[in-house]
């Protein structure tokens, strides 16, 4: 039997269980990535996305009675599971960037992976190493001697990402991207998101805004209190205001304005998320253009 | 699992709640812990450490706190002191020269003496990490630390700075389980990167936590900065004129303690003095 990339049956986690401090963070999660998605997990804070993306990860492994996770086709529980082939192909990039990152140089922080997975031959890691920076949007030329711990958050967060876009994988798994960044290194990384998700990467984005992840995903899970309140294609969940109203979850205006028009009679087809888009409907719409 | 490291780390963590330990003055649980565990160190055998176990044990009933809590932060060091005891136990030839030999191994020789020590160590540091735990579990580490300042303060007049000691243990203390919470969030991040750490054998693993060593610092010093930030930016400036957040009382509960421990503590005593085992 063929599965998804990624699937995802009746997850449940507790943090520090059998302890005072005992915090349940994921409590009975379904979820599908199929290959070549992009998926966007949205909620508010906390409600278990940094948790799901874990397992997803290998990070973490669910205990038996507490739901089963299958990466690339195969089950995370088993006992002859590589847990580290599957972190290689199937890379995360932590919330912190700070998090990530412990060699005293860039050079060697991005090497780092590729060493440890063994993906690159020891004279060529220097030229992976600046392919993965400038991808991420650095300049290699300019950061690639200094020490990590100098770097600004924005810097450091695109230092992350070049760690883990280095290793080449199938999937991303991103915690939140985009926050801390400021908006034109925001728009650069939508920008090289966009591109890996055109050449067929996967991916599953966690944020807890709506309006940064509708220009990139295909589909959309909705979660709150460790749990998936939706899950479909993105125009699905977009139309479904209940469950957006119970997690919190805000359309973008240009949204809200065009799902506005159309109450009001006008005839769009479903809402764009590009405001040069909207607006060419818009105006055809009204018969302007 | 090393991913859940700060799961088992219990000492400076505070569970609040109401139970009768909860309820002591901070004064009190200080001095009482004081007097156990210098009991602890002073009395030897059987019979009194057993008796200050089962002392400990009553306690942790009293606190309300769940009893597999506290004893899954006892089984990380149950390595530890196996080991502890297998040492005492293979190199205690010379410190019981007339005690039959047991066994050789190469020229140590290994006795009875030597499996007593061991096991009274044990012991003794079973009955010291429950009485650790007991108390930073049922006291604030603020309170703690105010009332080591207060029952110090005839120290201050020598010009001890007591504030400021206060401060650097309660700080010390509370680091503990921050320390464990950075320490997991590295090893998931360099697991997440292609570092084995959870693969090879016990040597194997011990190497590669070296990597883990310095980031750890890095992140503490980081922790430490943002500290004094934190302190400078509310004008601390400690010592003399600080008035408390909270005043202290003693109630008759604090009496009845008083007693029941004098009471465990004399009989320790007696029985360490009386029962030659
Ligand atoms: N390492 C940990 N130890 C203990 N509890 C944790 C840990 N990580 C997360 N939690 C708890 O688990 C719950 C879910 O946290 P999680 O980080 O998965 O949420 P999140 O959706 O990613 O939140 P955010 O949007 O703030 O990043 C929270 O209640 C949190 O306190
Ligand atoms: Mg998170």
């Amino acid at each position: 039997m063929s599965r998804a990339l990624i699937e995802v049956k009746g997850l449940f986690h507790t943090y520090h269980p059998n302890t005072p401090f005992a915090r349940e963070a994921l409590r009975g999660v379904d979820l599908k990535l199929e290959s070549g998605q992009v998926l966007g997990l949205v909620g508010p804070s906390p409600s278990g996305k940094s948790t799901l993306l874990q397992y997803l990860n290998g990070l973490y492994v669910p205990q038996p009675d507490q739901g089963k996770v299958w990466v690339l086709g195969q089950d995370t529980a088993a006992p002859d599971t590589s847990l580290w082939e599957i972190r290689r192909r199937v890379a995360l990039l932590f919330q912190q960037p700070e998090q990530q990152l412990f060699e005293p140089t860039v050079l060697r922080d991005v090497a780092l992976g590729l060493r440890n997975f063994g993906v690159a031959l020891e004279d060529e890691l220097e030229k992976r190493v600046r392919e993965a920076l400038e991808r991420a949007g650095l300049d290699p030329e300019r950061v690639l001697r200094r020490y990590s711990r100098t770097l600004s958050g924005g810097e450091r967060r695109r230092v992350a990402l070049a760690c883990i876009l280095a290793l080449e994988p199938e999937v991303l798994l991103l915690d939140d991207p985009l926050s801390g960044l400021d908006p034109r290194g925001r728009w650069r990384l939508l920008g090289v998101l966009k591109s890996l998700a055109e050449r067929g990467i996967s991916m599953v984005i966690a944020s807890t805004r709506l309006d940064y992840l509708i220009p990139l995903v295909d589909s959309l899970a909705v979660m709150a209190d460790g749990r998936i309140l939706a899950f479909g294609s993105l125009h699905e969940v977009l139309n479904r205001e209940d469950v957006l109203r119970a997690a919190g979850l805000q359309l973008p205006e240009i949204w809200r304005v065009q799902q506005e028009l159309r109450s009001r009679g006008l005839p769009l087809g479903e809402p764009a998320a590009d405001p040069a888009e909207a607006a060419r409907r818009i105006a055809r719409a009204l018969g302007v253009a | 699992m090393m991913m859940e490291v700060s799961r088992y780390v219990t000492i400076g963590r505070y569970v609040p709640g109401d139970s009768v330990l909860h309820r002591l003055d901070p004064r009190t649980k200080l001095l009482t812990f004081g007097l156990l565990v210098s009991t602890l160190l002073v009395v030897k055998g059987y019979v009194p450490y057993l008796l200050l176990l089962g002392f400990a044990v009553v306690l942790l009933l009293l606190s309300r706190i769940p009893v597999r809590y506290v004893l899954a932060g006892l089984r990380p060091a149950l390595w530890v002191l196996a080991i502890l005891w297998v040492f005492q136990i293979i190199f205690s030839g010379s410190s019981y020269p007339d005690h039959p030999t047991l066994f050789r191994l190469g020229s140590w020789r290994a006795t009875w003496g030597g499996v007593h020590a061991g096991a009274l160590n044990v012991l003794r540091i079973s009955v010291l990490y429950l009485l650790t735990s007991l108390l930073t579990l049922t006291a604030g580490l603020v309170e703690l630390a105010d009332a080591g300042e207060m029952l110090l303060s005839p120290l201050a007049r020598l010009g001890v700075p007591l504030n400021e000691v206060a401060l650097v243990f309660t700080i010390a203390l509370r680091f503990v389980p921050t320390l464990a919470e950075e320490l997991e969030r590295l090893v998931k991040a360099q697991i997440s990167r292609g570092a084995r750490l959870d693969e090879g054998g016990f040597l194997g693993r011990a190497r590669r936590l070296i990597p883990l060593v310095v980031p750890l610092f890095l992140s503490i010093f980081d922790r430490a900065e943002d500290l004094i930030l934190a302190m400078e930016a509310r004008c601390y400036r400690g010592g003399r004129g600080r008035s408390k957040a909270v005043a202290f009382a003693f109630q008759p509960l604090d009496a009845l303690a008083a007693v029941v421990v004098l009471a465990v503590v004399a009989a320790a005593w007696l029985t360490g003095l009386m029962l030659p085992f």
